[in-house]
């Protein structure tokens, strides 16, 4: 499943709990000359009125689909405001979804995959969650009764940028020691350190496809680590791999896998080689739907490197890693 | 067919605004709401008779049955206008996206974000109904109003449990045959349900659609149900024994998505507009199950088509995304 990408109108979800700097980064985007033309969709009243937006307000409006994917639920509020902003001529550059503090990410994320008409126009250009230095390990570590998810946890396991924010409000050790537990969480994101929400939102508007090379490299030690299979916490597992993807049984397995284990499996994504192609495969996927997309082409004597990183609970780096492994050209099975 | 072109001349108007919707009363003037808010009153040659911005941003427009009223539905509410487009009354409350007069023109009922209310012809509220999520389509029922929301379409009497029509699903939108003997909805999971009015155990569910249903209306003489989903639109018949187990017609011309369809008042021809700039005409009943049918007759521009309405005097109606709205007169065929 390929798409072009270059007419679609990229979209940033802003997620973190209340408190966490969240409203005031949406103003800093909102005011600060950067040239974009942006359409904002709020779920939580905020004072927010600036000429050059289009604010829109939002319920929150969960929908189970009927297609066999248990955990597949979607935003209907979204859907449909997402297609009325569509069909105005004053086409924006940028769309900015803001979800409330308790928002779970994962069906605005779905929507992105599971409705025709938003994936032909919109693409989904980063979960940013803004997280407060201060705050933050109470929140991921407050116990939730049996069935119900930590939703702070979803919030930093669905990100591909994080802002730690309130960095002045913390020693530098507590900082180090936030950090690490975000990276346990989630190793493919970035993470920036702010105050007062104060960054170069060049790092969150419009980064197009996460930087997995750069994640993977900056931490050898990660593409090894087998501590947490098992593991009902959140965590993620890597891997990067030399060779050609075979992409019929690349969409067996990921198809298999996710449709099996989906409902631990948040986030996937992946930077991948398929064989034949001359262009990297930007892979993504949210529970059991996923997605690819050409990215760039590979340069001449770039090595065909495959980037995966997986975010969930119970997982097995053995278990993918062979997984993974099997779908290469050539490979037995 | 020559008679259809007696009096009536092609014209093209701009608007200043994407068409969402419009909608031809019966002395041939059209109203055209449009994406950033705008309403247009054309004259029957199609002279900007009157032009105002009611909304953020509009997504339906009827004429009541006599043509002495006009109701708007936005995105925060719905207006109820006069023959000159000056507004009466209404009500600021949530998506409205859909709206239906009252056969007799006394009464319009308007989705209002998770309710209908019913509306007297000077806007003010009479009664209204709730429904859990977003409601998405309404119709009359004799003197209830049927709405399509999440979980199915209930037909509401204003002093009396709803009548229950149970879906798990999101249901995008609804047609009652003209008959009342069948409710229809297009459903965001690219299914088709179909209900008999007043009586269960009797519902039929139709798939294999490519994509969400968004468009779906039954013709005047209740025998045929033309939908979209998908860029082939699906006609199935009524008539008889109904569609069970049956082979629908498919009516092809288009190579994206259709986004509206209406039927001629005498029932002959069908319109489909689509996204690919395409607005057909088909003889649909004449088409052959099994065998997709061509259009007789084809407007084509170069961006999305959106809305459609036939005059009473057989003359297409139709609107595209770059605010141009076309009388078309048929090819003498």
């Amino acid at each position: 499943m390929t798409t072009s990408t270059e007419h679609r109108v990229p979209v940033t979800v802003l997620t973190g709990f209340l408190g966490s700097g969240k409203t005031t980064l949406l103003n800093r985007i909102l005011t600060e000359q950067h040239g974009k033309r942006i359409a904002v969709i709020e779920n939580e009243f905020g004072e927010v009125g600036i000429d050059d937006a289009l604010v829109l307000d939002s319920e929150e409006e969960i929908f189970e689909m009927n297609n066999g994917c248990i955990c597949c639920t979607v935003r209907g509020d979204l859907i449909r405001i997402l297609g009325a902003l569509m069909r105005r001529r004053d086409r924006f550059d940028h769309i900015l979804i803001e979800t409330t503090g308790l928002a779970d990410p994962a069906p605005v994320a779905q929507t992105f995959f599971v409705d025709d008409e938003i994936r032909d126009q919109l693409r989904l250009d980063a979960i940013v969650t803004v997280v407060d230095a201060a705050h933050v390990l109470d929140h991921l570590d407050e116990v939730k009764p049996e069935g119900v998810e930590n939703e702070s946890v979803e919030q930093v396991a669905f990100a591909d940028r994080m802002i730690l924010n309130k960095t002045d409000l913390v020693t530098v050790e507590h900082l180090d020691l936030v950090e690490r537990r975000l990276r346990g969480i989630n190793h493919g994101a970035e993470i920036i350190r702010a105050q007062n929400a104060k960054i170069d939102l060049d790092k969150i508007l419009d980064v197009g496809a996460f930087d997995l090379a750069r994640v993977l490299a900056d931490d050898p030690a990660f593409l090894t680590d087998t501590d947490h299979q098992h593991d009902l916490t959140v965590t993620s597992v890597g891997f990067q791999i030399d060779g050609d993807l075979d992409v019929d049984k690349l969409n067996d397995w990921l198809g298999e896998l996710l449709g099996t284990r989906g409902v631990d499996i948040f986030r996937s994504k992946g930077i991948l080689a398929i064989d034949g192609q001359p262009r990297q495969h930007v892979f993504q996927g949210v529970h059991m739907l996923f997605d690819g997309t050409d990215g760039r082409p590979w340069t001449a004597g770039e090595p065909r490197t495959n980037r995966l990183v997986f975010i969930g609970r119970n997982l097995d780096r053995d278990e993918l890693e062979s997984g993974f492994r099997g779908c290469m050209v050539g490979a037995s099975g | 067919m020559s008679a259809l072109l007696t009096g009536h001349r092609p014209w093209r108007a701009e608007v200043g605004d994407a068409v969402v919707a419009l909608a031809v009363c019966r002395d041939g003037r059209v109203a055209v709401a449009g994406a950033e808010g705008s309403v247009t009153l054309l004259s029957a040659a199609g002279g900007i008779d009157h032009r105002a911005v009611v909304s953020d941003g509009a997504l339906t427009v009827s004429w009541s049955p006599n043509a002495d009223r006009l109701a708007v539905g936005s995105i925060d509410g719905v207006d109820v206008l006069d023959a000159t487009g000056a507004i009466l009354g209404g009500h600021r409350e949530g998506w409205c996206s859909s709206l239906a007069w009252s056969a007799d023109g006394t009464r319009v009922a308007a989705a209002a974000g998770h309710a209908v209310v019913v509306l007297g012809a000077d806007g003010t509220e009479l009664w209204r109904a709730h429904r859990g999520s977003t409601v998405t389509g309404i119709a009359w029922v004799r003197r209830r109003v049927a709405t399509a929301a999440y979980g199915g379409v209930h037909v509401h009497d204003r002093s009396a449990a709803p009548d229950v029509m149970p879906f798990t699903g999101s249901l995008l939108a609804l047609s009652v045959s003209p008959d009342r003997r069948w409710a229809a909805s297009g459903n965001q999971d690219a299914t088709l349900k179909v209900w008999r009015v007043g009586r269960r155990g009797e519902e039929l569910a139709m798939s294999g659609y490519p994509t969400k249903i968004s468009t779906l209306q039954f013709s005047p003489d209740s025998t045929l149900l033309a939908s979209g989903g998908g860029s082939d639109v699906t006609v199935w018949d009524f008539a008889g024994a109904g569609p069970r187990g049956s082979t629908p017609r498919i009516l092809r011309a288009h190579r994206k998505v259709v986004t509206s369809l209406a039927w001629s008042p005498s029932g002959d021809l069908l319109a489909g507009a689509a996204a690919d700039g395409r607005v057909a005409v088909w003889r649909a009943r004449a088409a052959v199950p099994g065998n997709p049918a061509a259009a007789v007759d084809e407007v084509v521009r170069d961006c999305a088509a959106t809305a459609l309405d036939w005059d009473g005097a057989g003359r297409l109606l139709a609107g595209w995304a770059d605010s141009i709205v076309a009388a078309h007169v048929l090819d003498g065929t």
